[in-house]
């Protein structure tokens, strides 16, 4: 029997873009595993695009899978070449389009918003970890990565020096994001947690 | 205070202020094609009766409402999913319903309602799964079954 809740009519296409594009970024990331075509939606709205960097003053300009508060934003790297994302403990696809949308919102570059490059330019980044004898790092704006940097590569800069300092225990980890607000500028803190090997 | 009649799709007739029809830029725009009020029934082949009596009623309170902004920004309205206290009341209806009134709002061409209407269908899908979402708009899932039951596997892995 059918469940008196399920419509019978379905709206159409277009009604149901300006539904999603009326979805939070959360809600968008678990949106966009519902169909290809919410995907491509998801992924293509230039307006919707745009709502993904944060205008959060300490965070500005940044994708929002990694400045959203909290330690939404969770790899575990398994056997140390495997990646799992995700978010508020959604597992995310390896091909959810989030992961590879830039970490920087591409209107700094492209001369929409000039202003925007000279502040992320000023950012602070640091990568703590509880990796022992790895340094703090830190670094400014977009000299490590360049500016085309994905969420995705930037997962995996972090990771790297994280992985050559564990060497093969850090084969099994989790790296968790969250923000740090500091008075003069944006710094991210980046804490490497590492997790039990042993789940094999 | 002039009014005009709508035939619904059912062929119910319904007697409405003028004023109040024209919150429906299709009618209003009707309407002026006319030049004057018809006496003749209006009909609105694709809406019945039920679903054209709750976009009345939706007209009727909001019948001396400012028009829209005309520039529609898309950054102004990002995330404003909020709804005022009566609309939200108004839109306390099944969901068979709440996407009747959305499609009569879409071929009526009332902007407002139309907003009301898929922002109330925004916050339902809050918080929801996929699969949910799937069923509450009947949506088929084509993505491929290795790419799910691998996710299924990987979260039940994942909630140990």
């Amino acid at each position: 029997m059918a469940s008196p809740s399920v419509p019978r009519r379905r709206l159409p296409l277009e009604l149901q873009v300006q539904i999603i594009s009326y979805l939070s970024v959360e809600d968008q990331i678990r949106a966009a595993e519902v169909s290809q075509t919410w995907c491509r939606i998801i992924k293509d709205s230039q307006s919707m695009r745009k709502s993904r960097y944060s205008s959060e003053r300490t965070a500005r300009g940044i994708h929002c899978l990694i400045s959203t508060k909290s330690e939404c934003f969770r790899c575990d790297v398994i056997d140390t070449s495997f990646r799992e994302y995700y978010f508020q403990r959604n597992r995310l696809r390896n091909d959810n389009p989030f992961l590879d949308e830039p970490f920087f919102s591409p209107t700094a570059w492209n001369g929409e918003d000039p202003k925007l490059a000279n502040w992320i330019n000023r950012m602070e980044f640091d990568l703590f970890t509880s990796v022992p004898g790895l340094p703090r790092l830190t670094w400014r704006g977009t000299e490590y990565w360049g500016e085309n940097i994905t969420v995705r590569k930037f997962m995996e800069a972090m990771l790297k020096p994280v992985l050559e300092a564990e060497g093969g225990v850090a084969a099994n980890g989790s790296l968790t994001f969250f923000i740090a607000i500091n008075t003069i500028a944006s710094a991210y803190s980046i804490d490497f947690y590492g997790r039990s090997s042993g789940n094999g | 205070m002039s009014q005009i009649i709508l035939l619904s799709s059912d062929n119910v007739e319904m007697k409405v202020d003028k004023e109040v029809a024209e919150r429906s830029i299709l009618i209003k725009n009707m309407l002026e094609d006319v030049g004057e009020t018809p006496d003749q029934a209006i009909p609105i082949p694709n809406v019945n009766e039920g679903v054209l009596r709750k976009v009345i009623e939706w007209c009727e309170h909001h019948r001396n409402d400012p028009p829209p902004p005309a520039d529609e920004d898309s950054d102004s309205r990002k995330k404003s999913t909020d709804i005022e206290e009566w609309d939200q009341k108004f839109m306390q209806v099944d969901q068979e319903m709440l996407f009747e009134i959305i499609l009569a709002a879409n071929y009526l061409d009332i902007k407002p309602l139309l907003d009301v209407g898929c922002k109330t269908v925004a916050n339902m899908i809050k918080g929801k799964s996929p699969e949910e979402i799937r069923k509450t708009f009947n949506i088929q899932n084509d993505f491929t079954p290795e790419e799910e039951d691998q996710i299924r596997r990987e979260n039940e892995w994942a909630e140990e």
